[in-house]
């Protein structure tokens, strides 16, 4: 694994890493998919959020990650009110915030390398201190041998796989993953699910969409959402 | 774990390079610089040739009176200001200047031809026409002296007007240019769209996003411009060939001059920088009211 040390210490990282209370949302005009959602999700902390299709799965990660707003209520990531993030800060707290998304979102002119080594070539890391680092978690994806291949010659669980290389490669402190084994058989499936862990156990705080109970590991904390009402 | 027999391939750049989006730009920069380019050099060949006229015409002014006057005037000229020679124009001469205008016929030869006298000015300054005309009249010549100030105040106004010409027409498609930079931006940042919302989600900030824009923007226009420069070159080299071989006309020979090569190698610069900053400034206005809506 390339992931060998926590990124920060706990201490400095006290605030929940998301944290909403009252949040409903609604796409434009349309009814509201999410309504008076309470949620923390404490810094280390392991979820899986589960519920039937079309219950607002994907909304409510969409909220987290920072890719909608909230129509009402308050959310907070890392102790910041998402509210009152400003054009310097809001990409920080990206930067925090490794997504996993349903359609994996991958730049179709680049190579698998430069899509997963995209991250850390944003934040300026020198290419030659990423290089391995992209390799090393490609081979652990099982696409080692893939690295020059772009993604629309790819089937759908390779993606998937390097969408979710990318989004750990630059060591986030929330990673958020929607249904990221969907297109996957069991067995990497749950190689998956192990990598996760492993970014779990250095600190990351991880939460898991999908509807694939089978997935989840007994003991594990499970939020449940049905017609955009979350009972946990 | 060895990576060592990985060979890190050259970093591929974020935007596909050949973007078919951006192919009306290159098109629309190079007839823009073509267009400059000739606007600009047919203003300065226009205004020069306007000031040569004008020159020409300063410095001479011409006597008109009559045949039998002529040898008493001579001296009352010779002693103006401000001229350097005289000569007078024979009959056959003005009969030759008036052939234009009364066509082939032959003129009668009792028909009172004027008689003409040239003036060279040794500067346009000391001459005075009208002191040169009462000399004449105290001496009981009728002449009508000419120092074609008219004329060569139509000739300056008409320059100024050319001039005047040629910086609206740049004016103009500077305008036009910006403007088109901006449109092709915008279409951009919609063909780019998908690429925008992974760098925005792996946390790019738009300064980041718009400089990629800056750059692809700013290197098409220098190549458009390079590409328009290139080609109102080839025209004025092939017009400067055709009016070469008759060089007697009104019309100035067209050549390369210093100043034609400083706006054949200036404008792509212009239009690089003008691409560069409307696309800089197009993404970042586009960006900053994106948050809190959807993405673009
Ligand atoms: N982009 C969108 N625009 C409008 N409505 C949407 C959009 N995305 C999802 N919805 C609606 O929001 C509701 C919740 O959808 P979603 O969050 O995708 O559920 P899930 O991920 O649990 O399947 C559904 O009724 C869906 O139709
Ligand atoms: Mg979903």
């Amino acid at each position: 694994m390339p992931i060998n040390a926590p990124k920060s210490s706990p201490e400095l990282n006290q605030a929940p890493s998301v944290q909403m209370s009252g949040v409903s949302m609604r796409y434009g005009e349309g009814p509201e998919v999410l309504r008076d959602v309470d949620l923390t999700l404490a810094q280390g902390e392991f979820a899986f959020l589960t519920g039937p299709s079309g219950a607002g799965k994907s909304s409510l990660l969409k909220l987290m990650y920072l890719r909608e707003q909230a129509s009402r209520g308050l959310i907070s990531l890392f102790g910041q009110d998402s509210a009152q993030l400003t054009e310097t800060s809001r990409p920080l707290v990206r930067r925090r915030i490794g997504v996993v998304l349903q359609d994996f979102d991958l730049i179709d002119h680049l190579s698998v390398f430069e899509n997963v080594a995209l991250p850390l070539r944003i934040h300026g890391v020198k290419r030659s201190s990423y290089a391995s680092d992209a390799v090393e978690i490609l081979r652990w994806v099982g696409l080692g041998e893939r690295l020059d291949a772009l993604p629309p010659t790819l089937s759908g669980g390779e993606k998937q796989r390097v969408a979710i290389a990318r989004a750990v490669i630059a060591k986030p402190d929330l990673l958020i993953a929607d249904e990221p084994t969907g297109n996957v058989d069991p067995a990497m499936g749950a190689r998956l699910i192990r990598l996760f862990e492993e970014m779990n156990r250095i600190g990351t705080t991880v939460l898991i969409a999908t509807h694939d109970l089978d997935l989840i590991p007994s003991g594990a904390r499970r939020l449940e959402i049905a017609r955009g009402e979350l009972s946990s | 774990m060895s990576t060592s027999d990985f060979n890190l391939p050259k970093q591929q750049p974020l935007f596909p390079p050949h973007a078919r989006a951006d192919r009306p730009l290159f098109l629309v920069m190079m007839i823009m610089v073509f267009l400059a380019c000739i606007a600009a050099m047919g203003a300065q060949r226009s205004y020069q040739a306007a000031g040569d006229w004008g020159r020409g015409l300063s410095q001479s002014a011409t006597v008109q009176l009559k045949s039998e006057d002529v040898a008493n005037a001579l001296p009352i000229l010779n002693a103006q200001n401000g001229i350097s020679q005289t000569r007078v124009i024979s009959e056959s001469e003005s009969k030759e200047l008036l052939r234009p205008w009364l066509g082939g016929a032959a003129l009668p030869d009792d028909l009172p031809v004027p008689a003409l006298i040239d003036l060279r000015l040794t500067d346009e300054e000391s001459f005075n026409a009208r002191k040169a005309q009462s000399a004449l009249k105290a001496a009981g010549i009728e002449a009508n002296v000419d120092d074609h100030q008219r004329w060569s105040r139509d000739v300056a106004r008409t320059a100024r007007a050319v001039q005047l010409l040629g910086m609206m027409a740049l004016a103009l498609l500077i305008t036009a240019t910006i403007a088109t930079a901006i449109f092709a931006t915008q279409a951009g940042l919609v063909a780019r769209k998908s690429i925008i919302d992974v760098l925005t989600q792996i946390g790019a900030r738009d300064r980041y996003i718009a400089r990629l824009f800056t750059q692809r923007f700013g290197w098409l226009g220098l190549l458009s411009g390079v590409a328009g420069a290139i080609l109102a070159g080839i025209l004025f080299l092939i017009l400067s060939l055709i009016s070469g071989q008759d060089s007697e006309g009104l019309l100035p020979r067209l050549s390369m001059g210093q100043f034609d090569l400083w706006i054949l190698f200036l404008t792509p610069i212009l239009s690089a920088i003008i691409c560069a900053i409307s696309a800089g400034r197009t993404v970042r206005r586009t960006l900053s009211t994106r948050e809190g809506k959807r993405h673009i």
